[in-house]
């Protein structure tokens, strides 16, 4: 497999738990699919919509979302927005993420330090 | 642009998913790739080619029915189950093969048929043999699957390991698969091959083979059979999964066993089921023995019910004794 291949499912691996936190939160704020993905490519994470739509039906069915049509604007739309156990479940994954950026952080830099030793 | 084809996109990535959610799920995806193309055209009227665009991008519709669709994981035989399915269909697979070889010989021993007919008999046996075989050990572990039925497999969780089983705990594995064998031999003659169930009597000095059991009236009777034969498998497949003498294969032994029991009084009690000719046969030859040893003979079926009910009760007793001596 080449470098950047391997490269390019590596990074995928690493983003692929932190979208559901990402998501959560924005949603604290009702909002359709498509504004959520521009809200969150604006924020420097790029997310194809194939891929958040359906895993907004998968966190609406686990009761993580609820939803609402809008029909009164020149389109319907479908807004999203995260229920009180969404919350709790957010809170829990940003502590749990807090902790995981804490973790790498210092093993990275021990490497730094170990680097600089040498 | 008068296409259309954004409805045949969005109909061929819902196309199949639960009713339920289909309708909600077209209305997002149309209103989604009408944003996306007014994103990609924010002035005037897109082409096709813009919606082609928008739709490359979007993915194909299987990449994205694949990810609406909330089976997607599911499988008939997950991974948890697929060791022991593939481990139980080769027994039953070789037993199956293996019992309408046999009966074939017999049969061909007793002057049945002709080489041809025989070997056809036995091809299209085998092949319906094999065909129900897969059937019912598949419909049995999706139903494993489904029932999530929780086996003594390794990977459980650490807090409730089980001790290393002592020597007799361990419930060897030959044992299970010689009761699976022999569950398998008993659908393959109990259905396949009923006249291999002879007894060689002596008609005007010449011997002569009498299949004691009627087959039409055995065959009749399929239902319970293949029931009965089922829930020897499920009690033999049990044992191999768990491995040892535990409560809750103790009670799976004495509810099959419970189960098998009204099943067996079910087609061998059935009237007419002993060949009239065999009957007939008996009352000329022991018309002067004791009443007790005529009534035997006569009624073979209820012989062998005795002894079915006999094996049933001496397995549930087994069970029991092997499971609290291994507790202890």
């Amino acid at each position: 497999m080449e470098q950047e291949e391997l490269l390019g499912q590596m990074e995928q691996e690493l983003r692929r738990g932190t979208l559901v936190l990402c998501v959560l939160t924005e949603l604290k704020r009702p909002m359709y699919g498509y504004s959520l993905v521009g809200v969150l490519s604006n924020k420097g994470l790029k997310v194809e919509a194939n891929t958040l739509y359906p895993l907004l039906r998968r966190l609406e069915g686990q009761g993580l979302l609820v939803s609402e049509w809008e029909t009164a604007g020149s389109k319907p739309r479908k807004y999203y927005r995260v229920t009180q156990e969404g919350d709790a479940v957010r809170r829990r994954l940003e502590r749990a993420w807090r902790r995981t950026v804490e973790t790498v952080t210092r093993v990275l830099e021990e490497r730094e330090e170990d680097r600089d030793e040498e | 642009m008068k296409s259309d084809l954004k409805q045949r996109y969005i109909y061929a990535v819902v196309k199949g998913l639960p009713k339920a959610g289909r309708g909600d799920i077209e209305r997002e995806l149309s209103t989604l790739i009408d944003d996306m193309l007014e994103a990609r055209v924010p002035e005037g009227e897109p082409t096709e080619k813009d919606l082609r665009v928008v739709l490359t991008e979007l993915g194909t519709p299987a990449e994205l029915h694949k990810k609406y669709n909330p089976d997607a994981d599911k499988s008939l035989i997950g991974p948890e189950y697929y060791p022991l399915y593939k481990l139980t269909m080769r027994i039953v697979a070789a037993a199956t093969v293996f019992g309408m070889t046999l009966s074939a010989f017999l049969m061909l021993a007793a002057g049945e048929g002709t080489y041809l007919t025989l070997l056809t008999t036995w091809f299209s046996g085998v092949t319906g043999g094999l065909i129900f075989a897969f059937g019912v050990v598949t419909l049995l572990f999706a139903i494993f699957e489904r029932k999530r039925v929780k086996l003594d497999l390794p990977g459980d969780t650490i807090e409730n390991l089980p001790p290393v089983p002592q020597k007799g705990e361990i419930i060897p594995r030959w044992e299970s698969v010689a009761g699976m064998v022999l569950c398998v031999l008993f659908l393959v003659v109990f259905l396949g091959f009923p006249q291999v169930m002879m007894a060689v009597v002596n008609v005007d000095g010449q011997a002569q083979c009498m299949p004691v059991f009627n087959a039409a009236a055995l065959r009749s009777q399929w239902i319970w059979i293949v029931l009965f034969g089922l829930a020897g498998l499920v009690r033999n497949a049990l044992r191999i999964a768990e491995g040892r003498h535990t409560m809750r294969l103790m009670v799976a032994t004495i509810v099959c066993d419970a189960v098998s029991a009204p099943l067996a009084c079910a087609f061998l009690l059935r009237e007419g089921i002993v060949n009239p000719t065999f009957q007939q046969w008996i009352r000329e030859i022991f018309a002067g023995e004791p009443a007790p040893v005529f009534w035997v003979l006569e009624n073979l079926n209820a012989l062998l019910l005795m002894l079915i009910l006999f094996a049933l009760a001496l397995d549930m007793a087994t069970a029991v004794y092997d499971t609290l001596r291994a507790k202890r």
